[in-house]
């Protein structure tokens, strides 16, 4: 359970990545999400940015199939699945552009 | 009572619109029920409704609109001095939407803040409220907010047409850098029970034909026909209008007996394609029509919200809104792209599987 | 370093429901003691490598469970590197009998998997990751998929070319009896079972395993070793960023090239004199990497080494003849050890029926998450 003082804690670098765009270094599609992420499939991938940082994010995918190299932008979604009494837990997930 | 106030120079500097990409067909949820959804389709003058992802909510889309709106402004985040979100969907029902938003944006820690709701009028409501606290000098700058993504019982008739979408609007009361003028607001409301959510309740109820004349209609056409009249204006006047739109049948019947032709209506009548947003049902309809027209155009605006009330706005198009718009994705763009999913899928996509 | 293994033992790896941790390090415990020919009461310190006891088992503080096991008091020392917990155990013993302070130490891996769901315990293994990649919802087997998606790109290696160390190891446990899983598969049964995280498929993943193993460790100081005693001529731990996306590369773990370089030094050999290893195959991309970074072949031809069956039993070099941590098992905070415990049992000449041809040096490669923690030993007769 995300606690809300780590929740709080967490959000001075969950949004670093706003609306920034990387390359997608390499990315793979969890099928057996472990606890706290729901019950359907999702992307994740690295992500490398013109400065050279990296960072790891789940990807959202409207329509198209990720590639290695392909463009991302970094968008607000949220990233886990509480249950009902958590705080809820916004982050960036990267979108394919 | 209320007065008609004229701003001096209040305007809008900046403004954006999200739709998300999804979209479900009327056909597919009528033959889902084993309904005539042709007949159904024709009715309601809607073809699909955009449906929002799952891990979207009217919060990630109330930032990707508002990152548009602060991208055409061109500020720094910071001058913003109030945040208003109106929705009837925010994730919290105790915590506001808005400070999560703010803090998202980089806004700071000194602004006004508060959530609203008045069902499909929430946005606009924040909107008259952000305006009068930038005519006021209170603030030189501030965001309204208009989110949902609405919930609606399966098998319930506004399943077919309850959809998802933002808008924002930064207000300035400087002239210099406004690309859309407001000239005064006005509201009409009272207490009908046409359509509602108790607190608990997962889903909203309502009173099905009750919705209309005492609802929607009553509300929308008093509140025209008063704001017209202290205006000493006819809807000839104005260029274009968007009316809440929670079909096409409802805003195309009051357009008739006011005689507003479909011209006027054409540019933000988005309905048929996105279905009913709700609170940024007339919102979008305002972005998609800013974003379309040239400058100089009279634009009325008349929202409704059950419970009930709407609020009317006269804008006008300023000088330095085309090239404000040569930044920030259009409401075009988003009706360009998007993706049918099944009724199995959207009911995945609105956490209800 | 004068340091030998008199004693090893490994219990049977696999869903032992009838078997708590503390039956599992009582069992390990008395084994290798047996083996050692030694009383519990000479052993001077112990080393515990484990990683998941406090969320499986609410377990803590598992030094005091040793005592109680042992039945005496001695100082116990509980290492946690995620899967490299058993190794490190094993590095810190060496260090502890080098400073002189104790001549025996016993070192015990341990780990209960299978008493909570699986969600649950993908959940714990993310523990070994960066909180980055936890709260991108990044599962263990999906930080190797994004290695293995990187690998099959940059060397032109194919989906297929990951199946071969897995069938390999499968073939190496049908002579194990302590194997978790000891049957061959095929390649067509890798190609059709299900899709994990792509591109690992599940019969390219190892699997959820309860286990020990532990063994014996005396430093002889200036007495020399006897012939058929087990000497250990390295012990090297490495280091690398928690996070994959901290490090220059997806496909080589630094920390084992480093671990490597520095094990073979102090060893005084080169990769070609190794006779056996047991390498950390969690996945069996990591195995393609590890034969890689460790010298056995140039970087990017681990894939068509592994397709050419180059470490296969029979070969000059086999690579995890236990079944390897896919088709032995891999309980997490055991593998390290039972790594050693292998080893020992081949260079001693008593590994049954897949006993080698007079071996004399083995090598165990241990790694912790991604690589954060790489340990190797180098051991010889």
């Amino acid at each position: 359970m995300t606690s809300p003082a780590l929740y709080w804690r967490k959000k001075k670098t969950a949004f670093l990545f706003l609306n920034k765009t990387g390359k997608l270094i390499s990315f793979t599609k969890i099928n057996n999400p472990p606890q706290g992420f729901g019950k359907y499939p999702y992307w994740v991938g690295i992500i490398e940015f013109e400065d050279g940082t990296r960072t790891t994010g789940q990807l959202v995918l409207e329509g198209e199939k990720p590639k290695i190299g392909e463009k991302v932008r970094g968008i607000v979604r949220k990233i886990k699945k509480e249950n009902d009494q958590e705080v809820i837990s916004y982050g960036v997930k990267f979108k394919l552009v | 009572m209320s007065n008609l106030k004229n701003f001096e120079s209040v305007g809008i500097i900046g403004f954006g619109g999200y739709v998300p990409y999804w979209r479900l067909a009327v056909e597919e949820v009528g033959s889902h029920w084993g309904v005539d959804s042709k007949l159904l389709k024709r009715g309601l003058g809607v073809e699909q409704k955009a449906v929002a992802n799952q891990d979207e909510d009217s919060l990630t889309m109330a930032v990707e609109a508002s990152l548009i709106a602060l991208e055409r402004a061109g500020i720094d985040p910071q001058k913003i001095g109030a945040v208003f979100v109106g929705s009837e969907s925010h994730p919290y029902a105790v915590k506001p939407t808005g400070t999560i938003l703010a803090d998202i944006l980089g806004v700071g820690n000194d602004y006004f803040c508060a959530d609203l709701q008045f069902a499909c009028k929430a946005g606009t409501a924040g909107l008259q409220i952000v305006s009068a606290m930038v005519a006021s000098g209170m603030i030189e700058y501030g965001l309204a907010v208009c989110t949902d993504k609405a919930q609606s019982r399966p098998a319930d008739a506004l399943e077919y047409t309850a959809g998802a979408g933002a808008a924002a609007f930064i207000l300035s009361n400087n002239k210099n850098n406004q690309i859309v003028s407001l000239k005064n607001t006005f509201s009409y409301a009272s207490d009908t029970p046409d359509f509602w959510r108790r607190a608990r309740e997962k889903y909203p109820s309502h009173g099905g034909r009750f919705t209309g004349k005492p609802g929607y209609f009553s509300h929308v056409e008093n509140c025209l026909s008063q704001y017209l009249e202290k205006n000493n204006k006819k809807v000839s006047d104005f260029d274009h209008v968007v009316f809440h739109m929670p079909n096409a049948k409802f805003p195309l019947r009051v357009a008739k007996k006011f005689g507003i032709t479909p011209e006027q209506l054409r540019p933000g009548f988005l309905v048929p394609k996105i279905g009913n947003p709700y609170a940024g049902s007339s919102p979008l309809g305002l972005v998609a029509t800013l974003e379309q027209v040239d400058v100089g155009k009279d634009i009325l605006v008349v929202s409704y919200g059950s419970g009930a009330g709407s609020d009317a706005f006269w804008f006008k198009t300023e000088k330095n809104l085309q090239q404000s718009l040569q930044k920030g994705k259009k409401i075009t763009e988003y009706l360009e792209k998007s993706q049918v999913v099944s009724y199995l899928e959207y009911l995945k996509k609105w956490e209800v599987l | 370093m004068n340091i030998v293994i008199n004693g090893a033992y490994q219990t049977k790896f696999g869903e032992l429901w009838d078997k708590s941790l503390h039956d599992l390090m009582t069992e390990a415990i008395d084994g290798a003691l047996q083996d050692a020919g030694l009383e519990k009461k000479e052993i001077e310190i112990v080393f515990l490598g484990n990683k998941m006891a406090s969320q499986v088992s609410d377990q803590n503080h598992l030094s005091a469970l040793v005592n109680e096991i042992l039945g005496y008091r001695i100082p116990v020392v509980r290492v946690e590197s995620a899967c490299a917990s058993g190794g490190v155990a094993l590095s810190q013993a060496c260090f502890a009998l080098e400073s002189g302070q104790y001549n025996k130490a016993l070192v015990i891996g341990a780990e209960k998997m299978t008493d909570l769901p699986i969600e649950q315990i993908s959940y714990s293994l993310m523990h070994a990751a960066s909180e980055q990649e936890r709260q991108a919802g990044l599962s263990f087997v999906g930080l190797y998929a994004l290695m293995a998606k990187n690998y099959l790109q940059t060397f032109g290696a194919s989906q297929e070319d990951l199946a071969y160390p897995a069938i390999k190891n499968h073939k190496h446990a049908t002579l194990n009896p302590k194997a978790q899983f000891p049957f061959e598969i095929s390649l067509e049964q890798v190609a059709q079972s299900a899709l994990v995280a792509d591109p690992l498929r599940l019969l390219h993943c190892s699997g959820i395993t309860d286990g020990a193993a532990a063994v014996v460790l005396e430093n002889l100081g200036c007495e020399a070793r006897k012939n058929n005693q087990v000497q250990v001529v390295a012990s090297v731990q490495a280091g690398e960023t928690l996070a994959l996306s901290a490090r220059q590369s997806l496909t080589t773990i630094e920390s084992t090239k480093d671990a490597a370089q520095k094990a073979y030094q102090q060893a005084g050999i080169g990769p070609e004199d190794i006779s056996l290893l047991e390498v950390h195959d969690c996945f069996t991309i990591a195995e393609i990497l590890a034969v890689e970074d460790l010298g056995l072949c140039h970087k990017g031809e681990g894939h068509i080494a592994m397709r050419n069956q180059k470490f296969t039993i029979g070969c000059p070099q086999p690579v995890n003849i236990s079944g390897g941590l896919k088709a032995c098992g891999h309980p997490v905070g055991a593998t390290g050890v039972k790594q050693i415990v292998e080893l020992c049992n081949q260079l001693k000449g008593r590994a049954g029926a897949r006993q080698l041809n007079k071996p004399l040096v083995g090598l165990a490669h241990n790694v912790g998450g991604t690589g954060g923690t790489v340990v190797i030993h180098i051991l010889k007769i």
